[in-house]
């Protein structure tokens, strides 16, 4: 047997220029994803202790497994997450949401639908990671209840798993941020080790990051759930901690050392929770209901886009043109003006079709779209193919691409000898 | 007699169409030939397919026109199919995969849930060997059988599917260190089910890697444990000394050992060559690079198909361009016919290399190491060693490339002037008599043990009473608390740290601490990496780097951040760096006369360098350098001269100190050849006493990484054979008064040197 005890002895505490070797220390962590100006915001936040209205008293819950915390606690039907009703939740509106961007599973009632987010040891995912914190939202009648788990210790997350998993198994579908890539399969990891069935194998799932995306990164940007709530329902949080100091949080309480930032942690996954919630409502809203002229042009767009490839074609073309009504970025204005021509076309419209392709031949930038589609109107619609071989002339001399060049070389080399055997008919 | 001529392959009769046999008389009579060895041909033995086999699988080798099996394949099979761990040693060439196919195949046919995994130590095996076993697949109409690799070059969208799919996994240990363990609870399917592992090429697994290898298989066994299964292993290996002990250090398991080799092999000539001597005073010999080209290229300009060992990438390279002009004459395909293969490669670049060489369209093949494994490349006559690969395996394996199936076929080793080298070419009788190579490794060298130990206690939490590998690991365990890395939670300990600790730790080396070398001349780029302990003497300021055969000049080693600042030049000389190396002994374990084997602590810094010249090597200019300490704390063997013997000799006390050194020098290179590793893997320092008039002047032969990985004590065991070896190499080194070949090139060193193993009995 090796004597380990005096190799042990034998390794120097770890020296300045060595120390690195450790595993990447947190500060240094943090400074990836935080700017210092925000850690230190949250540090100093700290000190004045924070008003935890949405957090109630935890009580702990004990079965064969062992015990865990549980807090719970209830938001009533006038509940106004910053300007969403959250009782204004409905099934068959997050329905077509779904259906718009093709998200599979079926939507059940109201009352079989859960929001959850995890608070974790680690983000990069891996066996080691344990969720300490899962916070579970969910309707009953027009209240919204919110369920938090917590482990006070690694030993108690078997019967944290267990009662969750209870719980979870009253439900069909789980909303979540990103769960997809984090929240669900961590958890299943948990259940696997646990020697448990997950009860996701029985549920469906949307994560509405994908659609957030697909919605709001044109117009916001961030898709971070903190700065959507914020930009899209005026939801203020208060002092809020970081995503990547949470597992610190947590490790200090574990070693009994004072964790004045736990506390921020409960808040900030319940303040996630009910934003999940209320971010769905919103988007839910986008599509099932119109839009007003007034709203960032860049959303108009994005939706239209979304529309657009679910072929709502006559939707989508108003809404592109609303976008361009209320005033593009050079690139999406042109992109924009482009899909409106094809869906014209695509449509059977052709002279409007004919009149965007002429002002996209009148932007500063060279257009494919604009160029091929006056060209195909001339051809087809007008049989003009004078026409026609000049807007591709033109559009010989403009093209940047060699790409392009090629395809409007190949187009004007057809109609050439499209208008040969014209000739040759006429003259016949 | 021929005359004595530089090199009997210009020899103008030999350009002239000759044949094989023919030609190889005329090597023979080479004067630069020390040694030759011929292996009669063997008839391969054959039995029956082991009634066992199923039906299915037997129809399948007969698709592969194999009605009979070797004796060692079906050992195999029999012993495998007894439940045992099998390892198998037998020469390139032998059919060694379906010692292990047949086995995993038939657990696979009997239960369609059954997996298994392979690991192979570089991502170009796992290809190999990928296609030979879908066919495998394909033939066996069972079930459907998914064969897959998984490494990181796979496809994150495929790589679901392999989890939960494949029965047969191909991988390599860092891609099980860093992407299948740390997430096992993907890979249920696998664990759950896992019949076999099957390690290729075990003898890879040595040293570093090999210690790292144990832990990474007691991690998996922990993890199979958790799912429920036990799986059996099947091990090959090329010819070492101690393959059963190895992979029972390895896998902590019993073996059963397969090493009679039913395969046939073809006559075989093997040369060994030692270039001439072009300077008696220097001793410097011809460069063994020319030699190797010139014996290739006469071998391939009559159409005689041969490999071109190198050992590293620049050699690989210049050879490449200095075959391809020496043949280009010939004919007009010529630049097709001679093709370099080395790591960096791509790999679709290498697939065609290989199958070039398989239909005989590429002629000759210059190769690193990459080429040295089992990779399919087809029968080549010659193999042309361009200096000792440093392992009589590693020969051997070479040596193997030509001639794989019948017929005769001819191994060159072209020596060059290292000690080791001419070791070799001047005693082939040792060199053929034993193959005394140990894959030696330490599993619980205690920086290993606490890397691993991490990883495992993220993959699953740790019992406060589990053992790992056979040990109570307690102590480290609250050496990690303490250091907040784990947590202690009712019986187990748990992972505390949002690190993924597999991610800073490289199989390949002890520490993971790594030097970036960051190239400044347009815009910063990365161009390479250097291991902490090297980096002080390549990378320090004003030091010239090379990579790639390009010089870069460090105008900056910027410590903390672990970065080399370097610019592009083009300068006519490079740096050698000027290190002092200080050891102090801690504690002795064994004593015997004047040797010993104990616990010292190395101080080792890098003071200075000196600017060379290349080609002349003149020296043009030095410079101090102030740079930080390296200590570490490791294992070493050490002799003691007695003082007043010492002092007694003859010397002035400079000529006594060289000698010291000279010894020193020989006695480090030896010791590699005795232990299987890497120069690199040992170090060696003296102490003449000066400060201490109690102590004994001292050699140090000490294991150069930190904690040591188990060479110092079977070098104290094997003393006697290095030290009779460097007593041969000095004695019969033709130079007069030290070389590079013997005890390097210091004054009075090789006399000295001599005395001073007088003193010790050995001459």
């Amino acid at each position: 047997m090796p004597d380990f005890a005096k190799a042990l002895r034998g390794l120097k505490p770890p020296r300045k220029i060595g120390a690195e070797a450790a595993p990447t220390s947190p500060a240094s962590y943090d400074a990836q994803l935080f700017s210092l100006r925000e850690q230190l915001q949250f540090l100093k936040s700290g000190q004045i202790r924070m008003a935890c209205t949405t957090l109630p008293e935890g009580e702990i819950h004990s079965n064969h497994l062992g015990s865990h915390c549980v807090m719970h606690s209830v938001y009533p039907e006038d509940y106004f997450h910053g300007r969403v009703r959250l009782s204004r939740f409905c099934s068959a509106e997050l329905s077509s949401l779904m259906m718009l961007v093709r998200a599979k599973g079926t939507v059940p009632p109201r009352d079989r639908i859960v929001f959850l987010d995890t608070e974790t040891t680690g983000i990069q995912g891996g066996t080691g990671i344990c969720p300490f914190l899962v916070g579970i939202g969910f309707f009953v009648d027009s209240e919204f209840h919110m369920i938090q788990y917590f482990i006070r210790d690694f030993d108690e997350e078997p019967s944290m798993l267990l009662a969750l998993a209870e719980r979870l198994n009253r439900f069909e579908l789980a909303v979540t941020y990103n769960g997809a890539a984090f929240d669900i399969p961590l958890l299943e990891t948990r259940f696997t080790l646990a020697r448990m069935d997950s009860p996701f194998r029985e549920m469906s799932h949307f994560d509405l990051l994908f659609t957030a995306r697909k919605l709001w990164r044109n117009g916001h940007g961030s898709c971070r759930l903190v700065a959507l709530e914020n930009e899209l329902i005026s939801f203020l949080r208060g002092p809020d901690i970081p995503g990547a100091m949470i597992p610190r949080a947590y490790f200090d309480y574990l070693q009994r050392r004072p964790a004045p930032a736990l506390q921020a942690v409960f808040t900030h996954n319940c303040q996630d929770v009910i934003s999940l919630a209320a971010l769905t409502v919103h988007a839910a809203d986008r599509v099932n209901f119109e839009p007003a002229a007034l709203d960032e042009p860049l959303d108009l767009f994005s939706l239209a886009r979304m529309l657009e490839s679910s072929a709502d074609w006559q939707r989508a073309i108003r809404l592109y043109e609303m976008a361009l009504d209320g005033g593009l970025p050079d690139e999406f204005h042109t992109k924009a003006l482009e899909n409106v021509a094809i869906l014209y076309r695509r449509a059977g419209q052709h002279e409007r079709s004919l009149a965007v392709c002429k002002q996209l031949l009148r932007c500063s930038e060279f257009s494919m779209v604009g160029h091929e589609g006056a060209a195909i109107y001339y051809e087809r619609v007008a049989q003009n193919y004078e026409a026609a071989v000049s807007v591709l002339e033109a559009g010989l001399v403009r093209a940047t691409k060699n790409r392009w060049k090629r395809i409007l070389q190949m187009r004007w080399d057809r109609l050439q000898q499209k208008r040969l055997e014209f000739e040759a008919i006429r003259q016949q | 007699m021929r005359p004595k001529r530089r090199l009997l392959l210009n020899d103008p009769v030999l350009t002239k169409p000759s044949l094989l046999r023919e030609f190889l008389g005329e090597l023979q009579k080479s004067r630069s030939v020390s040694g030759y060895h011929h292996i009669p041909p063997r008839e391969p033995r054959f039995v029956q397919v082991p009634a066992g086999l199923d039906a299915r699988l037997e129809q399948a080798l007969k698709a592969r026109r194999i009605d009979k099996l070797y004796s060692h394949q079906a050992e195999a099979f029999e012993q495998a199919g007894n439940g045992k761990n099998v390892v198998i040693v037998t020469p390139t060439a032998s059919g060694k995969s379906l010692c292990y196919n047949l086995p995993v195949l038939q657990a696979i046919i009997e239960n369609s849930d059954a997996r298994a995994l392979y690991l192979y130590p570089t991502k170009a095996l796992t290809y190999d060997q990928l296609d030979d076993l879908m066919q495998w697949a394909e033939a066996l109409t069972v079930h459907s059988i998914g064969v897959y690799s998984y490494d990181g070059d796979t496809p994150q969208d495929a790589r679901s599917a392999i989890r939960s799919r494949g029965h047969l996994i191909l991988s390599n240990p860092d891609m099980l260190h860093k992407g299948i363990l740390p997430h096992h609870t993907k890979w249920t399917k696998l664990f759950e089910n896992l019949r076999f592992i099957v390690v290729d090429e075990l003898h890879t697994y040595r040293g570093v890697f090999g210690s790292h290898l144990a832990n990474l298989l007691r991690r998996v066994s922990r993890i199979c444990e958790f799912y429920g299964s036990a799986p059996q292993f099947i091990c090959t290996s090329a010819t070492i000394a101690n393959p059963k002990e190895l992979a029972e250090k390895l896998t902590g398991q019993p073996f059963e050992y397969v090493q009679q080799s039913g395969a046939g092999e073809g006559e075989k000539h093997v040369f060994f060559y030692n270039p001439p001597v072009i300077n008696k005073q220097l001793g410097i010999r011809r460069s063994y690079v020319r030699e190797a080209q010139d014996i290739a290229a006469a071998f391939l300009k009559r159409n005689i198909s041969a490999i071109v060992f190198a050992n590293s990438r620049l050699i690989t390279e210049i050879l490449v361009r200095y075959l391809k002009k020496t043949l280009d004459p010939v004919g007009p395909a010529t630049n097709e016919l001679v093709v370099g293969y080395r790591g960096g490669y791509l790999p679709n670049e290498r697939r065609q290399i290989e199958r070039g060489l398989r239909d005989g369209r590429i002629r000759g093949v210059v190769s690193t190491n990459a080429l040295e494994l089992g990779i399919d490349i087809g029968s080549l006559d010659v193999s042309v060693l361009a200096g000792y690969p440093g392992t009589v395996a590693s020969t051997w394996q070479r040596m193997g490339r030509a001639g794989r199936r019948s017929g005769v076929s001819v191994a060159v080793l072209v020596a060059s002037s290292t000690p080791l080298d001419q070791f070799i070419v001047n005693h082939p009788e040792y060199f053929l008599s034993q193959p005394p190579e140990m894959g030696l490794i330490n599993p619980d060298n205690i920086h290993i043990l606490i890397n691993h130990l991490q990883c495992a206690t993220f993959e699953l939490p740790f019992r406060i009473d589990e053992r790992f590998g056979g040990h109570d690991v307690s102590e480290i365990l609250e050496y990690l608390r303490e250091r907040g890395f784990i947590h202690r939670a009712g019986n187990k300990w748990h992972w505390t740290s949002d690190s993924y600790p597999a991610d800073s730790i490289s199989l390949r080396s002890v520490s993971s601490d790594n030097f970036v070398v960051v190239e400044t001349t347009l815009e910063a780029r990365i161009i390479g990496e250097v291991d902490y302990t090297s980096a002080f003497s390549t990378l320090h300021e004003k030091a010239i780097y090379l990579h790639q055969g390009q010089q870069y000049y460090v105008h900056q080693l910027d410590i903390p951040e672990r970065r080399a600042y370097v610019k592009r030049v083009d300068s006519d000389y490079f740096t050698d760096a000027i290190t002092y190396t200080k050891v102090k002994i801690l504690e002795t374990m064994d004593t015997s006369a004047e040797h010993n084997h104990g616990e010292v602590h190395v101080a080792h810094q890098v003071v200075g360098f000196k600017k060379l010249k290349f080609f002349t090597m003149e020296n043009t200019g030095s410079g101090d350098l102030n740079l930080p300490v390296q200590e570490m704390h490791t294992t070493s063997y050490w002799i003691t001269i007695p003082r007043d013997a010492f002092e007694s000799l003859p010397y002035s006390s400079t000529e006594r100190l060289n000698g010291l050194h000279g010894l020193a020098y020989a006695l480090a290179h030896l010791s590699c050849v005795f232990l299987m590793c890497d120069r690199r893997d040992i170090g060696s320092a003296v102490d003449a006493g000066v400060e201490d008039p109690t102590f004994h002047p001292t050699i140090f032969i000490y294991d150069n990484f930190p904690g040591g990985i188990g060479l110092s004590r079977p070098l104290y065991e094997v003393r006697t054979d290095v030290l009779k070896a460097a007593t041969q190499l000095i004695q019969s080194c033709s130079c007069e008064d030290g070389c590079p070949s013997c005890v390097g090139p210091t004054v009075s060193a090789k006399e000295v040197a001599m005395k001073i193993l007088e003193l010790l009995r050995y001459a």
